[in-house]
């Protein structure tokens, strides 16, 4: 599953690594959001098997952040 | 006496309470605050038959969701969120009744930034200082100085009259998008910097940075270099200091002269940088639609074309403007 961008900002924080397990609720990313810190987070238990971004990217609405398997 | 006419179900991102702000106490330090787009809160309000400054709700970047409580006429402008009443979609800049228990919904701005929603007789909050904005570094204004929340209940006074249906001319509808022109007056202190760095400053694409907010929309672009000069002690030490000084509204500070800084409505009333120069009022609506990543010109205007540009812009909010 895509976990996406909802928006536009600048990546502060990668909290999770390839192959990484994660519960429902663990924050995957932090974004700088218009100075705001807006925490994704996985809204199911998985498997990370994509990281797409790292510190400091420029993210824009709808952008591929992390892929959680299955 | 005010009754309930919304409940805040989700805030969205940053939902606050403004009017068109709180004059006169800025050489206090309290800046003016109220609707970062003007033009929008102006016309939602006449759609709706308040006052133009009446107090609305500004929406920032995700909208929320919000419970009528009794029937009202409400209008939503600025930012398309894809707002839906009880799940119809709503058009902007037109007014519509919503009946009691119906549900408004808004989500991800699909062009722009700020979404104002408007209702019959305004939102009744306490009046601080002289207007009902909010302003969030110093909590006071709108609900209790902080942005709206889940739960929140909004007064609207009864008895208002509106027309549902009322709408905006459709040639006055502005139109948002990644690609923004912001006009400028150089100065005051513009001479600090080379001549190339101004050429440079009123050509190269800037871009919205991440810390854009209320306070102050940052620009990330090339770096400005400065010219010699005296050693002013007294100023700081590094080029970019001046011994402080006022703020406009609208003042573009360049600390370090690696960033700049536009002067929003909860912008800081002094500092000890460089200003590049002054965002001109027409205009501040404009970069409050710009969202985080969009492209940003600057182009030099004279004080003239800076008022005229102003005029032209008040004269689109009147309420001559409406149809029906």
């Amino acid at each position: 599953m895509d976990v996406k961008a909802q928006l536009p900002g600048r990546v502060t924080e990668v909290l999770v690594q390839h192959g990484q397990a994660v519960t429902k609720g663990a924050v995957l990313v932090a974004l700088e959001v218009m100075k705001t810190r807006v925490e994704v987070r996985a809204d199911r238990d998985g498997t990370v098997n994509h990281v797409a971004v790292k510190d400091g990217d420029e993210v824009l609405m709808g952008q591929l952040l992390v892929r959680l398997a299955p | 006496m005010s009754a309930p006419a919304l409940e805040v179900v989700e805030p969205g991102f940053l939902s606050t309470v403004q009017d068109l702000g709180r004059r006169g106490y800025f050489a206090a330090g309290i800046p003016p605050s109220g609707a970062f787009d003007r033009f929008a809160l102006r016309v939602g309000n006449l759609l709706v038959g308040n006052p133009p400054g009446e107090a609305g709700i500004e929406m920032t970047l995700m909208g929320g969701r919000f419970r009528v409580l009794r029937d009202t006429v409400i209008a939503v402008t600025g930012a398309d969120m894809d707002a839906t009443l009880d799940g119809a979609p709503l058009p902007r800049w037109e007014a519509a009744a919503a009946r009691t228990g119906s549900e408004l919904g808004f989500g991800v701005a699909q062009a722009g930034c700020r979404t104002y929603l408007c209702l019959a007789g305004g939102v009744d909050v306490p009046s601080v200082l002289g207007s009902k904005s909010t302003y969030l570094i110093g909590k006071i204004g709108g609900v209790r100085g902080r942005p709206l929340r889940g739960g929140d209940r909004l007064d609207a006074p009864p008895g208002a009259r509106a027309t549902p249906g009322r709408r905006l001319t459709p040639s006055l509808i502005p139109s948002y998008g990644p690609a923004v022109e912001l006009r400028v007056i150089l100065g005051p202190q513009e001479d600090h910097v080379t001549e190339e760095s101004v050429r440079t400053f009123l050509t190269a694409p800037y871009k919205v940075s991440s810390k854009a907010d209320r306070v102050g929309y940052r620009f990330e672009g090339p770096e400005f270099r400065f010219r010699e000069r005296a050693k002013a002690v007294e100023a700081g030490s590094d080029p970019s200091n001046i011994v402080d000084d006022g703020n406009a509204i609208g003042a573009m500070q360049i600390p370090g002269g690696k960033e700049t800084i536009c002067m929003g409505p909860d912008g800081v009333s002094m500092g000890g940088y460089v200003k590049i120069a002054c965002l001109i009022a027409a205009d501040m609506d404009r970069m409050a639609q710009a969202r985080t990543w969009d492209t940003v010109h600057f182009r030099a205007v004279t004080h003239a074309e800076a008022t005229a540009a102003l005029r032209d812009a008040l004269a689109r909010a009147g309420g001559a403007n409406l149809i029906g």
